[in-house]
């Protein structure tokens, strides 16, 4: 037993806020009672008297995130349903408590205080698209609630947070981009022509692919920003130098599949080496009909969809956790595509936090304890592949509270997406821009 | 928006998929299925259902009135059934809309495994409408408050009622903007909520003005549905206790024998399509370009309740002005010394099946993602893992929207939700006119003008299914 008070339920609470929470609880539970007597007896005997370690899931259910929602909430509930198989965290079941945020920022603050006032969570968990985030973190360090993204944007990092926030599951764009630079000026080009849409999102890429590239000395050729209410991109594809030997894109948005068409089109076989961010095409079908023109063109992954010939043990056992198979795709439905670039976060997450909560001596929704845990989690220092970090090694940098991976690139062939490049951690590691450990708790 | 703009710089990679029109308040839909549309033929499809819709008010015209009355008044008798007691169907509606609410309060909170939003928003919203456009008035049977009102004998000494269909009205507005507008309708105890206030309205209403004036003429969603059961084939009246005669008819054909409405009905009517409408208008790239948003980069609903507020009475004000304008227009070609309200009323009938035709393709692609997390939640109301309930949650699947051949499929049955809802429009505003007793010059150019207001709303709505469209 860790606690010695149960907290006062809340009128509004749930009875058990996920079917796989609850699954875990009689799984823990369960397993003391099948041990009896046997070795570990006195620790499964505490299991099952422990009182759930809640954590709160701000997830996109609704709103223009729904769509990744999903694919976090698969993702997050097998990661729960494992550790809480394995005997919970710290002795203690997980508790999941799944809240929409309505991919909005102004709900995504409401979220939070819910978690904390009403729901009265230990930690919150989970949001990834990144105006949410800055809606949502001021709240979380307001409320003294440690409050763990997985978001990929480099608002954590930049300092514009508070020492509450963490990103320790999946590198930020920042470094993704940089990370991209030496092997496609070693391999693709040095004269680059980057083609983007014409707003924050675009520049993020325009500003640290450029950067990264200059030193590697290559050089930006030519940038084509292209409004965001484009439909058609016939008349921006003449603009490209000729003399450019790598596309740099980004497009996104419902006019993505023109895009590609139409490049296609203009191109035809004699073309530039073309190289995009996955971001594109996350959760579509490769071998859909209109995108055999990306055959033999290059894809930044954060992780590979496609399961690779020496794909790791650590690959294996997480499709088949979450289920997925080994395209990237829903077992129960080969052409249900999975968002497989993103998702892994929230599986790396969950363990951060079991590792950070079991390391900081956690016990109760206390500020003293939440404390620990924001100290705990900011002296880490890194994680080795494994079944919990299934993605591959990372290091974290506790003053940023950000966490830096490795990165693939890989080319189309076949329809199918194989890695021909993983990048070095040190490949999109950058100068601390803050310092969160110097601010108050 | 949101930050400063070092904060929207800040914007991450994963903004790509996030596109995703949202296309209702169950909210999902997916990037993908836009981009496919985008590929497709859309130019060709606003053309053919304009044409189609053209094309069939000249064939009515051309066609002799007295053999089109003939054929449109042609029925099938289905026979007698029984049918539940009113009473006690609405009991035991009032019962599980306990356990939704109940639910609501103490079940997940998550919205897509909570029973509560999944039912109102996803079955009740979106598949009883197109139930009731099917299979005439279930509400009679399914409405909640009847029951236990009859059963507390509350109803006694009703206040004359002369309020029109302004209670309506309102209820209308209200659950639009709660649907449309509102930051968080899926949430499961903010939407009890609001259904026990709307319950004890209701009741309120019930007990001062009586039954059946409250429920045929204030009740939002009981004048809502019998009004959309009129457009089933299906239709049935009494025949003695417990027994009702069932028969085919015409589609829509019943709308024409409705009374005209009052100019508030009439608005009301017209409500039922603006809001439609306009949820599918708000979350195109020209509404939020207009709005100063930047449509790849949607901030969220709490950035566009003012804009989306005013929108969505602005929509409805423009589309009354038009449909009213049609009538006077249509009245002044025509040389009419007839009244213009009952004229409105008697035509209003028709906009009816728009705004089915608009509710079936707009929230298609929700019904069928969101129908899926209904079904597990309605076998599991409490999360409590009934039915293999995890497991299941497995099989949903939204692949049919990222694949050209289910995106082509579902596009083809939205653009013939459209289509099919103008035309048995323009046949219930020929046979409203024809009942009149007009000659063929004049139904021309009486209706001409409201003919061309069909076409224009056909190419809108196939436009609005087929733009760039986010947030």
């Amino acid at each position: 037993m860790t606690r010695s008070k149960t907290p006062k339920s809340n009128n509004q609470k749930s009875l058990i806020s996920r079917r796989a929470a609850l699954k875990g609880l009689g799984a823990v539970a369960g397993g003391s009672a099948a041990l009896g007597l046997a070795p570990g007896f006195v620790r499964y005997i505490q299991v099952s008297a422990a009182e759930p370690l809640k954590i709160g899931f701000q997830a996109h259910r609704t709103g223009i995130g729904a769509a990744y929602g999903r694919w976090y909430e698969r993702t997050t509930n097998a990661a729960v349903k494992l550790i809480n198989d394995a005997g919970g965290i710290a002795g203690r079941p997980i508790q999941l408590i799944t809240e929409d945020d309505g991919t909005d920022p102004k709900r995504g603050s409401e979220v939070v205080e819910k978690f904390a006032s009403q729901h009265k969570v230990d930690i919150t968990f989970g949001t990834l698209f990144s105006h949410v985030v800055m809606g949502s973190a001021p709240r979380a360090g307001e409320l003294k609630m440690p409050y763990y993204v997985v978001s990929e944007g480099h608002h954590v990092a930049s300092g514009a947070l508070n020492r509450y926030t963490f990103q320790p599951g999946i590198t930020d764009v920042k470094a993704q981009v940089s990370s991209m630079a030496p092997w496609i000026a070693g391999n693709l080009g040095k004269k680059i022509t980057m083609i983007f849409p014409d707003y924050a999102f675009g520049y993020d890429h325009r500003d640290y692919f450029s950067a990264a590239i200059e030193k590697q000395g290559g050089q930006v050729l030519k940038l084509l920003p292209i409004p965001a209410t484009e439909t058609s991109y016939t008349k921006y594809f003449p603009q490209i130098p000729s003399d450019t030997e790598v596309l740099y894109h980004v497009m996104v948005g419902p006019g993505v599949l023109t895009f590609v068409k139409e490049m296609g089109e203009f191109y035809g076989s004699n073309r530039p080496q073309i190289f995009g961010f996955i971001d594109s095409l996350e959760a579509v079908d490769i071998a859909s009909p209109g995108l055999e023109f990306l055959d033999g063109t290059y894809f930044w992954e954060a992780y590979p969809r496609y399961a690779q010939a020496n794909q790791s043990e650590a690959d294996k056992f997480y499709r088949a956790a979450v289920g997925v198979d080994n395209n990237g795709a829903s077992l129960e439905d080969s052409k249900d595509v999975a968002t497989y670039s993103h998702m892994f976060g929230c599986w790396e997450t969950l363990y951060i936090i079991k590792e950070a909560v079991e390391a900081s001596g956690y016990q109760s929704a206390t500020a003293a304890d939440k404390k620990k845990l924001v100290e705990a989690t900011e002296a880490m220092k890194g994680w080795k592949e494994g079944n919990e970090h299934p993605q591959g090694d990372k290091t974290f940098v506790g003053q940023i509270h950000q966490c830096f991976g490795h990165q693939f690139i890989s080319k189309v062939a076949g329809g199918k997406l194989e890695v021909v490049h993983k990048t070095e951690i040190a490949d999109g590691t950058y100068e601390p821009e803050t310092d969160y450990t110097k601010m108050a708790l | 928006m949101r930050g400063d703009a070092r904060g929207s710089a800040r914007w991450s990679a994963p903004c790509a998929l996030g596109f995703v029109a949202a296309s209702t308040t169950p909210a999902f839909a997916h990037t993908t299925e836009r981009a496919f549309i985008l590929l497709l033929p859309t130019g060709y499809y606003l053309l053919g259902g304009a044409l189609a819709v053209a094309g069939s008010f000249m064939i009515l015209l051309a066609l002799p009135a007295e053999r089109l009355k003939r054929w449109s008044d042609a029925r099938w008798t289905l026979g007698r059934l029984r049918v539940p007691n009113e009473t006690g169907a609405s009991l035991a509606s009032f019962a599980i809309l306990v356990v939704l609410l109940t639910a609501g309060y103490v079940g997940s909170r998550d919205p897509l495994d909570n029973p509560l939003p999944l039912t109102v928003w996803t079955i009740w919203w979106i598949g009883l409408t197109i139930a009731h456009a099917l299979f005439g008035n279930l509400w009679r049977y399914l409405n909640p408050w009847a029951g236990p009102f009859r059963l507390l004998g509350l109803r006694k000494a009703p206040l004359p009622y002369h309020l029109g269909y302004w209670p309506a009205i309102i209820g209308l507005l209200a659950f639009a903007w709660f649907e449309l507008v509102h930051l968080a309708p899926n949430d499961p105890a903010v939407l009890a909520q609001a259904i026990i206030l709307y319950t004890i309205a209701t009741w309120i209403g019930m007990a001062l003005f009586g039954e059946e004036a409250w429920l045929s003429r204030a009740e939002t969603f009981s004048v809502f549905f019998s009004l959309i059961a009129r457009i089933a084939p299906l239709q049935s009246e009494p025949a003695a206790t417990a027994l009702r005669q069932f028969k085919l008819l015409i589609p829509g054909r019943a709308l024409v024998d409705l009374a005209p409405l009052p100019p508030s009905g009439v608005l009301f009517v017209l409500l039922t399509l603006a809001a439609v409408s306009f949820d599918g208008l708000s979350k195109t790239f020209w509404w939020l370009g207009l709005n100063g948003i930047n449509p790849l980069e949607f901030p969220g609903r709490s950035a566009v309740m003012s804009v989306n507020s005013i929108g969505l009475v602005a929509l409805w004000g423009v589309l009354g002005a038009a449909f009213l304008a049609c009538i006077w227009i249509g009245r002044a070609l025509a040389g009419s010394r007839d009244p213009f309200w009952p004229r409105a009323g008697a035509l209003a009938a028709s906009i009816l099946p728009i705004s089915v035709g608009y509710q079936f393709a707009h929230y298609l692609t929700a019904f069928l993602v969101n129908g899926q997390y209904a079904a597990i939640a309605l076998t599991d109301p409490f999360a409590l893992g009934w039915f293999n309930s995890e497991e299941r949650m497995h099989r949903i699947t939204t692949s049919f929207l990222s694949h050209r051949a289910g995106v082509t499929l579902i596009w083809n049955l939205q653009a013939a939700g459209i289509v099919i809802g103008h035309i048995i429009a323009v046949l219930v505003a020929h046979l409203v006119t024809l009942r009149a007793g007009a000659d063929r010059m004049t139904t021309l150019l009486s209706q001409a003008p409201l003919a061309v207001l069909m076409v224009a709303y056909t190419l809108f709505g196939l436009w609005l299914l087929s733009t760039p469209a986010a947030g």
